[in-house]
């Protein structure tokens, strides 16, 4: 019995096999498409990328299946693309940290965006402070003086040494002269619990990140670095409304990108559908019950955009590491 | 009391077929991810998060429940039958179960193995039901410091519970070690990765139980002729089980005490609760603690069923615990409520504490498939295959081993996509298997790479926010208070052992051997 199973399912087996080596045309594309996301699966990195991979399926008249490849400050999973073949079948997506930490730290040698070609930018999530909404300040300036008259009290969580919030909180710290304690987490599901349990002042990470708190009223947000108000949350408001300067404005991004190489074929239908994915109602509407902030860079204005990030935050870095920081 | 009521109709939408039919899927699915060693239930939720896009979210969660409570039980199965724990929540099931197996009393094993597991999955599926908002602030209370105390207190009980206690401190601090490998979390630069750019992701959780447990154990079956193996069997093949006798645990259980199960099942749900930790952290607690109060613990080691319910109960309960701070503060208690954080992600709802109580008709069904799953399923479950389990170890040794073995190596690749993470996997089961054989224990190893990376980074945020100053940890009373309790495990374990050790060799006469 169980023998003629068994030689059932090989025969099956055969069949199948034969089935799927005889597809292939020339069209693009022809098979799966592998999408690798440099974060864990069930993030918030991975939420969006699954959606507009979702999204763009129809439109580009393909299938995508989602790797996660997690770790290295988002870096692990662009390494595996960069030493992918280009024809348009591995891509994947990149963040803050696999464009300027990883290539900064070297944390894998020879690491560097250069090896990859930036298709689009789809979505961006601008930092913000956020604090307990209990908390004796409620406003940013009141947030401040309690800084100047507590110095190195204030007890501000970030993501660690040399993460992009750190920077921006060192930038303010010399912006206003001020010190906080800077305590490190590893990511904002610690931070969203150090603020809930008291344990700093203030997190700094985007909105979306402490969405849940932010609606259940234990939390406020007090500046956000960005251009406009959020529309997830208006009340929150820019630092270009609180007089910073323009060079505040910092926050993540998901880049979609795959190795270098790729055709201008593959590379103009994978554009164009992400293109419809992304900029669609649907996708903003997604967008909104997250707090993501849909934004849509390709081409040469993406790349400028990578670049001038790279020479701003790098400098940045070279100072920390003058210090003995890092 | 209307919440009651919503209850009730989450019970209604339970029973309809389809949700049903995806419960048992699920199910199924959560006992064989559980059962093979290297495939998880986490990876399991994973793998199927595509699948939940097109479905309603009610059922998607149903069929996560399912995946869920069975994953974290049936690694107890493989962990009874061949000693290769399934799942890392196991590992403590492993040393009492297979003992039990060895002396012909598998079924019995399994029996208390998933009894206690139905025990503690539905007494942390009703703390979840009934009294989640007030453990989430108690659990807002360990903050930081509380949490490096705790994971000192697990690693400290771990190396006094240890039959050799230099032993189990050097395997320990080896495990530790082996956690630094990798970029450091706080600080992105890589450690200890000798130029090697694979090794930045460090030694992933797969891959060690897979290399701790299953290479080690396929290396150390090689050693065994044949003929050995057949006289080791033979105890375990001589009885002819029969369903009853999965069930025929009850003189045992009164005997473990009714009291142990809801201690074991406390502990779970709090250390379920804790962001952080998990259930082989609560595995390994739980059995500590049924150690130092067994009114036996001389029989610690060769099979005593107290050893199998209170870590079974534990890591069971810990499923209903971890659900909590993630449906209440978006924050996922262990690493596979991180993964059903993404379902919710995906549907456009984020949790928080005012969704739990708008919202609760859509979360209703889940406590109920919880419930369900751990309450009758589980028990169903043994009913059904339990006969099926034992019949694993009768099996051809070359072809059930190699089978798992290359399932599990597999599963590494799975879990991480990594063909480095593969051979790491060889490397530590190699390391192991030499570690086995001059009488180190592999637990406090396995401890120690779960556990150091989350010590370090504890210490770490703690000593930024005392100033440096490491007094913090005894002014703060949730770091105080598991500082006390280690020091109370420190002076009454090794006493136990020591009365243990020698009670064992007078009334039995054949030598201790190291867990």
């Amino acid at each position: 019995m169980t023998k003629k199973l068994i030689s059932v399912l090989l025969l099956l087996c055969l069949v199948a096999g034969a089935l799927f080596a005889g597809g292939g045309s020339d069209v693009y594309p022809s098979k799966d498409i592998e999408f690798t996301v440099g974060a864990g699966a069930g993030g918030g990195s991975d939420a969006i990328c699954r959606k507009v991979c979702q999204l763009a399926e129809p439109i580009l008249g393909g299938t995508f299946y989602v790797t996660n490849r997690p770790g290295a400050s988002d870096c692990v999973g662009p390494n595996v693309l960069m030493s992918a073949k280009p024809d348009g079948y591995s891509i994947g997506n990149l963040t803050y940290g696999a464009v300027v930490t990883g290539e900064y730290q070297q944390i894998m040698k020879g690491y560097s965006t250069d090896k990859l070609d930036l298709l689009c930018m789809v979505t961006r999530e601008a930092d913000s402070f956020v604090i307990r909404s209990d908390a004796p300040f409620k406003t940013w300036d009141e947030f401040i003086q309690a800084a100047k008259d507590n110095p190195g009290q204030i007890r501000v969580g970030d993501q660690g040494i040399g993460s992009r919030v750190y920077l921006l909180v060192r930038k303010i710290e010399q912006y206003y002269g001020v010190e906080f304690n800077k305590i490190s987490y590893t990511s904002s599901a610690p931070q969203r619990e150090a603020i809930l349990n008291g344990e700093v002042d203030a997190v700094v990470s985007s909105l979306g990140d402490f969405a849940p708190i932010l609606q259940s009223g234990d939390a406020i947000g007090i500046i956000e670095f960005s251009e406009v108000r959020n529309a997830t949350y208006p009340d929150v408001p820019t630092c270009r409304e609180i007089g910073l300067p323009e060079d505040f404005i910092s926050g993540s991004f998901i880049i979609i990108a795959g190795p270098k190489g790729l055709s201008d074929d593959v590379k103009t239908k994978l554009v164009d559908a992400f293109k419809q994915a992304a900029t669609s109602e649907e996708f903003a509407e997604w967008a909104k019950t997250t707090g993501i902030t849909p934004s849509w860079l390709e081409g040469e204005e993406l790349l400028e955009y990578c670049n001038e990030l790279k020479v701003k935050d790098f400098e940045a870095l070279d100072v920390l590491k003058a210090e003995g920081l890092m | 009391m209307g919440d009651i009521l919503t209850i009730f109709q989450g019970i209604f939408v339970v029973m309809q077929p389809v949700s049903l039919l995806y419960l048992f899927g699920g199910f199924f699915i959560g006992i064989v991810f559980g059962a093979l060693p290297g495939l998880t239930s986490a990876l399991a939720i994973a793998l199927l998060l595509p699948m939940t896009y097109s479905m309603p979210l009610q059922q998607a969660l149903i069929m996560c429940m399912g995946v869920y409570m069975a994953g974290i039980y049936s690694g107890s199965i493989t962990a009874v039958t061949i000693a290769i724990p399934g799942a890392p929540a196991s590992a403590m099931t492993c040393i009492e179960g297979h003992a039990m197996m060895l002396q012909g009393k598998g079924a019995q094993a399994i029996g208390h193995a998933t009894l206690a597991s139905a025990i503690g999955g539905s007494i942390g599926a009703l703390l979840l039901i009934f009294v989640s908002p007030l453990t989430v602030q108690l659990a807002l209370n360990i903050r930081t410091p509380g949490k490096f105390s705790l994971c000192l207190f697990a690693l400290a009980t771990m190396v006094f519970i240890s039959k050799d206690k230099r032993k189990g401190l050097i395997t320990l601090a080896f495990g530790l070690m082996c956690a630094t490998i990798g970029i450091d979390k706080l600080k992105a630069t890589s450690r200890f990765t000798f130029g090697f750019s694979q090794l930045v992701e460090g030694i992933d959780e797969t891959t060690l139980i897979v290399g701790a447990f299953a290479v080690s154990e396929f290396i150390s079956q090689v050693k065994i002729s044949n003929s050995d193996y057949k006289k080791l069997t033979e105890e375990a093949d001589k009885v002819k089980f029969r369903r009853k006798d999965f069930f025929d645990v009850w003189s045992d259980m009164k005997e473990i005490g009714i009291w142990l199960y809801i201690k074991s099942a406390l502990i779970g749900y709090f250390i379920g609760v804790l962001p952080g930790a998990g259930a082989s952290m609560a595995g390994f607690v739980a059995y500590a603690e049924a150690q130092r109060t067994a009114k036996h613990p001389e029989r610690f080691g060769h099979g005593d069923p107290c050893g199998i319910a209170g870590p079974e109960t534990a890591n069971n309960a810990v499923c209903g615990g971890a659900l909590v701070p993630m449906l209440s503060l978006g924050i996922p208690g262990d690493g596979t409520t991180a993964i059903l954080l993404g379902v919710f992600l995906v549907y456009g709802i984020v949790p928080g504490p005012d969704l739990l109580a708008k919202e609760l008709p859509t979360f209703a069904p889940m406590y109920v498939a919880l419930l369900l799953s751990a309450l009758v399923l589980l028990p169903l479950s043994l009913f059904l295959f339990g006969p099926y389990y034992l019949k694993i170890v009768k099996i051809n040794r070359l072809v059930l081993y190699s089978t798992i073995g290359a399932i599990a190596l597999l599963g590494v690749y799975a879990a991480t996509s990594s063909v480095v993470q593969m051979f790491l996997a060889i490397l530590v089961g190699i390391a192991m298997y030499f570690l086995k054989t001059q009488g180190y224990p592999n637990v406090p190893f396995i401890l120690g790479v779960i556990l150091g990376p989350l010590c370090e980074e504890y210490l770490r945020t703690t000593l930024t926010l005392g100033h440096g100053n490491p007094m913090i940890f005894f002014t703060e009373i949730d770091s105080l208070v598991f500082l006390v309790l280690t020091v109370v495990f420190a002076v009454f374990l090794p006493r136990l052992n020591r009365r243990s050790s020698v009670k064992v060799e007078k009334t039995t006469g054949y030598k201790d051997e190291d867990n």
